[in-house]
């Protein structure tokens, strides 16, 4: 499974669902956008359990991604959670920070057959994260994976396409791996440590109402303790999350509930086609809206006219039409145009490194 | 709805002409606000197609904020 298969469904609503295992992991980053500790929380396997197994055959997710934290500090849980999707039709992929790689000859046999039990592999790979663990160990791992078959990328943090790091770490996967691994390129955010290093960017402010659909809001995510929210962005996942976004608990929904919620809100199909700036701004006198693409969303709850917008918007007898086209131009740009919008543009070509069409491993 | 919907969604770049005669009579009933809604969302991706020049204001998720990129 590329990564260009599973970024090209992106726009697609509850094509994909985000696991977060648990929050722990035994690496210190500098820039964790998580908090991440290896005292941090981790809740049993039951909400990710329970979950999984209301996949079935006809209603499944077509992508599930197992995160964290660090995803591999459950080898246990992402293998049979991975071959409990893969029943159902869905194929899975886990990004970790690759703490095993410290000792190269020494993946232990359950962390292998994590490694291998899921569809996909991506390593992150930072300055960050290589004052912890070598990138020759790293690369070393992923030979072996490559070796076995296994489908891998890398994720890059820099601070920009002038980044010397990102165009040292770039040459040196493009060379080692002979253009076959690709690389999804991002900048480092001003989220959780990362807060720390950067100050936040300045908020994106429209001078003129038009629509700017929110990607985020296509895949689920079930947070650490089992919370489905309907967005990905960190604040939200760590909650609390605005009601608009909380999508209930894994103990009380079903995979189908789930995707119904995500695919038939109101709200949510709104965001997904103008974005929430555009429905903040329906305020009178609120051109521009309130500066802040997520900011923006946090306000709408509180905000009857934008809720109005909502309703206004979303039942008009042509909706259905807009939103499948909305879909449509955003899937043509492919994972080429996602890694452009919310990566470095300059790097976006990394993530088609080694495709060569649509992997078999798909669902028809 | 918009003077000529479907006029104006192909010189947006849009494939109106590949369309079914079905999704192409649809499309011709859409709102002037609708028609603006997806011209605005094509010139986005138009502005990420690797060639060089700006890209549209906004940027859609991509000013979002604490963001599991994928």
């Amino acid at each position: 499974m590329h990564i260009a298969d599973m970024l090209a469904i992106r726009p697609v609503p509850a094509a994909g669902l985000f696991l977060t295992l648990t929050r722990r992991c035994p690496l210190a980053c500098a820039h964790c956008c998580t908090n991440s500790m290896l005292s941090s929380e981790q809740h049993s396997a039951e909400p990710f359990e329970r979950l999984v197994d209301t996949f079935t055959s006809v209603n499944h997710p077509e992508l599930v991604l197992f995160t964290g934290g660090e995803p591999l500090l459950r080898p246990g849980l992402v293998r049979a959670l991975a071959a409990r999707s893969r029943e159902a039709g869905t194929v899975t992929s886990l990004i970790t920070g690759g703490y095993f790689a410290r000792e190269t000859a020494k993946v232990s046999t359950a962390l292998w057959s994590a490694l291998t039990g899921v569809n996909h592999v991506a390593f992150s790979l930072d300055i960050f994260h290589e004052r912890q663990i070598g990138r020759k160990a790293v690369f070393a791992v992923v030979a072996k994976l490559l070796e076995a078959g296994q489908a891998v990328s890398f994720q890059l943090v820099g601070t920009g396409a002038a980044d010397p790091y990102l165009a040292d770490v770039t040459t040196d996967i493009r060379r080692t791996f002979c253009d076959a691994v690709p690389a999804l390129v991002v900048k480092l955010g001003a989220v959780g440590r990362g807060a720390d290093l950067l100050d936040p960017p300045p908020p994106k402010c429209p001078t003129r109402r038009c629509a700017d659909p929110c990607t985020m809001a296509a895949w689920p995510t079930v947070t650490f303790d089992g919370t489905v929210v309907a967005c990905c962005n960190q604040q939200v996942v760590d909650g609390p999350s605005p009601p608009h976004l909380r999508l209930g608990h894994t103990a009380e929904l079903t995979w189908a509930e789930i995707a119904a919620q995500v695919q038939g809100n109101q709200l949510l199909r709104a965001l997904r086609v103008f974005g929430p700036q555009y429905l903040v701004a329906a305020d009178a006198g609120m051109l521009p809206a309130p500066c802040g693409y997520c900011e923006s969303c946090y306000q709408i709850p509180a905000r009857p006219s934008a809720l109005a917008e909502v309703i206004r918007l979303t039942t008009r007898p042509t909706f259905d039409v807009v939103e499948q086209q909305a879909i449509d131009i955003q899937a043509a740009a492919g994972a080429h145009g996602f890694a452009t919008t919310f990566g470095i543009s300059e790097y976006a070509h990394m993530v088609m490194l080694g495709y060569s069409g649509r992997s078999q491993a798909w669902p028809s | 709805m918009a003077s000529d919907p479907l006029e104006e969604l192909r010189r947006s770049g849009h494939p109106v002409d590949d369309l079914s005669d079905q999704e192409r009579e649809v499309l011709a009933s859409l709102s002037e606000e609708e028609v603006a809604t997806l011209i605005s969302i094509a010139a986005r991706v138009q502005a990420v197609k690797p060639k060089p020049g700006p890209k549209p204001e906004g940027g859609g998720g991509g000013g979002t904020t604490g963001v599991i990129i994928f």
